[in-house]
């Protein structure tokens, strides 16, 4: 196994006492395949990503937990040797293409200083590099876009030279972070055909946190679904998304107005979003559940497989198991 | 009820929205679709009156909303709303919910605001889109953003609107709630016999909620017509692309 | 449809304010100092047993002791109760001047952010040129012009100061109204009039408070140096600037006389100044940690 989490746990620390915001997190990604986080608002879907960067704020704290890269725990390397992990062996691409980039450098420039750092190459071949690099993200006309500075970009342009850059190590795990989130629908289309491209050819790993259950249908090999900072399903895309046994990941899908005709209502998830602050005892899920019981109250669920390579936490797990196809 | 026609509106000489005809029937969803730059909050916006267009006409109900000198004339009492996409924006978080509620009431005449300022009223009110009326005596700050949707729509509905430009209402939600939201929409159409203007970027939430819709690309409308159809086989080659760009369940990856 | 109300399990506002208020030692300490000032000038007539202009020929200049804390002046004036009746003056004079400036500022701001155009632009540039002038010269040109006596060295300062919130109402009025409230009270075809006032003014207001705050100090400071070149109060009042005026001839062998008034200006100014800049970190979100 390539990366593995272990039973994470993290917890930020506020005026407004301890949060817990991921509660014991395990996830794997294998060699060349791209796996999916997705959750809503307050899943703890970005924090997971943020660990394994070891980015997190300074008021957050892993209480648990391990996450093994190639046989070393990130968790206890300094904080000069993450750095080198970053950008070289682990890229990352944010919601904000800005983020990532240096505004006053041309854009060349940047690329190439990444690459000369990582390869140990000349100048020259470098330069050579980064036009290649623009070219792999499907930029028309590199050579120009390798002079502009960022603000002269569009929002999908600067979106391909950040993968660019994050690709150009190049690294082999990319955690994307809602990558597409900010841009219009046929610019994501083309982005995430890029992923998937880049993925294929360079047999990169790729960690794709979104909010999308449609973006997680065309490119993800697996994924998992989160829901107040716990992993309640996870499994083979196909399984979980048409065969989703979780009440969560089956309202989500049902709540979608995808497929609807007009005059049917929408099904519906009750309830609000997931309040970290209000953390309940048992089952995160519990005061949305349209099948809870008694012991979901008390108990938190256990991780049971309901099908191969497909596993969910809940109390519950047989009541969808044979259900219809979702989608 | 609504008709819109060859309407144009330029930013320092830029280009936003071209020579738009649009009109919108009684009782009736029309959408408009289209990305960033698209135009399409600047129709919702000029329709509204918080834009001035650069030439062209808008007529609501017969009536031109903007006249020669460029002045908008208000259709009376509240008869159009506008639902903005954010309501952590829209709604003035040193106002509570009761003053954020009645505030479209001070602008109608001192005999209707009288019986709409009544608490059943209210009460009612709050309970029609979903909320309870403990909520009045609140702040923003204590709701989440779906509730916070709610209780703009409550905004929109007190004045019994006859049209509604909903732009880009789910937007900024969870989709499980944007669910929520999309039902209460369609059942207030229902109830009060509204009109809406669906402005939105989201195509499956278009298709779900709109009779007609109009695409647009950089400032034109490129095709228009009945939603079913025109999903059905889009003419133009943006529609096509724009369609076949949305990620979709139902073309799962093979694993 | 049913929706509960997420109770939010968060500690009230002013836990949360207090907490962060606390932090900062060098805000509790200037707020500590105002409050004692406060005090001073409310209750003057009770911390002494003199009057402030009570002449005591028989005891002039005489040098701190148990029955004058700070000594007394020419006439045999008590210092100490003359700076704490200055006190009252600078402390009320101060905040009344920079409490009606600013709130007049902020309205000339926030329609002149709200309405922007050529109006706004008048109003900036008028602003402009009395912010080309250095404060303190462009202060004593005026209170000389008008004649030199107290009001008309708050009408002064009030001139010179204006500048400063109509500026920081103005641009935060520029954010204000692009926000998606404004637009909605807008198209329900309210009033300009109750757009600033019910929701411009109130979220422009915080800042404004914390500038008033920071000014006070600064005003208090105007108001002395006025006094002190003759611009301001005039003898006897006891005010601080004016008494350090006259205290200045006779520093050399009676240091007392103005140095007392010197340091209950340096107080009082800096205190301001510590509680504004606390004011800040507590009120302005973006200030945020």
């Amino acid at each position: 196994m390539f990366l593995q989490i272990k039973n994470l746990s993290v917890t930020f620390n506020s005026i407004y006492g301890k949060t817990d915001v991921l509660e014991d997190v395990s996830l794997h990604v294998n060699k060349g395949e791209i796996i999916g986080i997705v959750g809503e608002s307050g899943s703890g879907k970005s924090v997971t990503a943020l660990s394994i960067l070891g980015l997190l704020d300074r008021n957050a704290e892993i209480t648990n937990g391990e996450i093994i890269y190639k046989d070393k725990n990130l968790l206890q390397l300094s904080e000069k040797e993450i750095q080198l992990l970053r950008g070289k062996e682990i890229g990352m691409i944010f919601q904000e293409p800005m983020t990532a980039l240096n505004p006053t450098m041309k854009i060349g420039k940047q690329i190439a200083n990444v690459i000369q750092k990582h390869q140990k190459v000349n100048k020259k071949e470098a330069d050579r590099l980064t036009i290649a690099a623009l070219k792999d993200v499907k930029i028309n006309d590199p050579e120009e876009v390798a002079k502009k500075y960022p603000f002269q970009l569009s929002g999908g342009m600067r979106q391909r030279v950040v993968i660019a850059l994050a690709m150009s190590a190049p690294p082999e795990l990319v955690i994307a972070d809602e990558p597409t989130t900010a841009l219009d629908v046929t610019i994501q289309a083309e982005i995430l055909k890029l992923m998937q491209e880049l993925c294929e050819k360079k047999g990169t790993s790729i960690i794709l946190i979104t909010h999308d259950l449609g973006v997680v249908a065309n490119i993800c090999d697996r994924v998992y679904v989160m829901y107040g900072g716990k992993i309640v399903e996870e499994g083979n895309t196909k399984q979980v998304l048409m065969k989703s046994s979780h009440p969560y990941t089956r309202g989500l899908i049902e709540s979608l107005p995808e497929g609807k005709s007009q005059d049917e209502a929408l099904k519906v998830l009750h309830g609000e979003s997931f309040n970290p602050r209000n953390r309940p005892q048992g089952c995160v899920f519990y005061s949305r559940c349209p099948i809870r019981t008694e012991k979901c109250l008390h108990e938190q669920p256990t991780i049971v497989e309901v099908n191969q390579d497909h596993k969910i936490s809940c109390w519950e797990a047989e009541v969808y198991v044979d259900h219809q196809e979702l989608v | 009820m609504l008709t819109i026609k060859n309407l144009s509106k330029q930013f320092d000489g830029v280009i936003a929205v071209e020579n738009i005809s649009i009109s919108i029937k009684r009782g009736q969803t029309y959408g408009l679709v289209g990305e960033s730059g698209s135009g399409k909050s600047t129709i919702g916006n000029i329709t509204i009156g918080l834009l001035e267009p650069t030439s062209g006409t808008i007529k609501f109900k017969e009536k031109e909303l903007w006249n020669k000198k460029g002045k908008f004339i208000r259709p009376p009492a509240g008869m159009m709303q506008i639902v903005f996409q954010d309501p952590q924006s829209s709604l003035d978080v040193r106002f509570t919910i009761k003053d954020i509620v009645t505030e479209p009431l001070r602008a109608l005449p001192k005999q209707m605001q009288k019986e709409k300022f009544s608490n059943e009223y209210l009460v009612q009110l709050m309970r029609r889109v979903g909320m309870n009326e403990d909520h009045l005596n609140r702040y923003p700050h204590e709701f989440s953003g779906g509730q916070r949707q709610r209780i703009a729509i409550a905004r929109a509905i007190i004045t019994d609107p006859e049209f509604i430009i909903l732009d880009e209402p789910t937007s900024a939600l969870d989709v499980s709630v944007q669910a929520q939201i999309l039902n209460l929409l369609k059942q207030l159409q229902k109830e009060m016999k509204l009109t809406y203007l669906f402005i939105s970027h989201d195509m499956s939430v278009i298709r779900y909620m709109c009779d007609e819709i109009g695409v647009l690309y950089r400032g034109r409308l490129v095709e228009e017509g009945e939603t079913e159809k025109l999903f059905l086989s889009p003419q133009e080659e943006y529609t096509k692309r724009l369609f076949s760009s949305l990620p979709r369940l139902s073309t799962v990856k093979e694993g | 449809m049913e929706t509960k109300a997420i109770e939010l399990k968060q500690p009230a506002e002013w836990k949360i304010k207090w907490y962060r208020f606390r932090k900062n030692p060098l805000t509790l300490i200037g707020g500590f100092v105002l409050i004692l000032f406060i005090i001073m000038a409310a209750f003057a007539p009770l911390l002494t047993p003199y009057e402030p202009d009570s002449i005591d020929m028989s005891n002039r200049l005489a040098s701190p002791s148990a029955a004058h804390w700070f000594g007394t002046d020419e006439v045999g004036r008590d210092i100490f109760t003359r700076v704490i009746y200055g006190a009252r003056l600078s402390l009320g004079m101060g905040i009344s001047v920079v409490v009606v400036t600013g709130l007049i500022g902020t309205i000339i701001g926030a329609t002149a952010g709200y309405f922007g155009g050529k109006f706004g632009q008048i109003i900036m540039r008028i602003m402009d040129v009395i912010l080309a002038f250095p404060t303190l010269v462009l202060a004593m040109a005026l209170t000389a012009a008008l004649g030199p006596s107290l009001f008309n060295a708050m009408l002064a300062i009030a001139i010179v100061k204006i500048p400063v919130f109509v500026r920081l109402a103005r641009s935060e009025t520029l954010v204000v109204r692009e926000r998606l409230y404004v637009k909605a009270a807008k198209t329900f075809g309210l009033s300009d009039i109750w757009i600033i006032f019910r929701h411009v003014i109130p979220n422009v207001i915080t800042p404004v408070i914390i500038q008033i705050t920071i000014d006070l100090g600064d005003v208090i400071l105007l108001i002395a140096t006025l006094g002190f070149l003759g611009l301001g109060a005039q003898p006897p009042t006891p005010e601080w600037g004016a008494m350090i005026h006259t205290g200045w001839e006779y520093f050399l062998n009676q240091w007392w006389y103005a140095t007392f008034p010197g340091l209950f200006i340096f107080l009082a100014s800096v205190s301001f100044n510590l509680l504004g800049d606390g004011l800040r970190d507590l009120l302005d979100p973006k200030s945020l940690k």
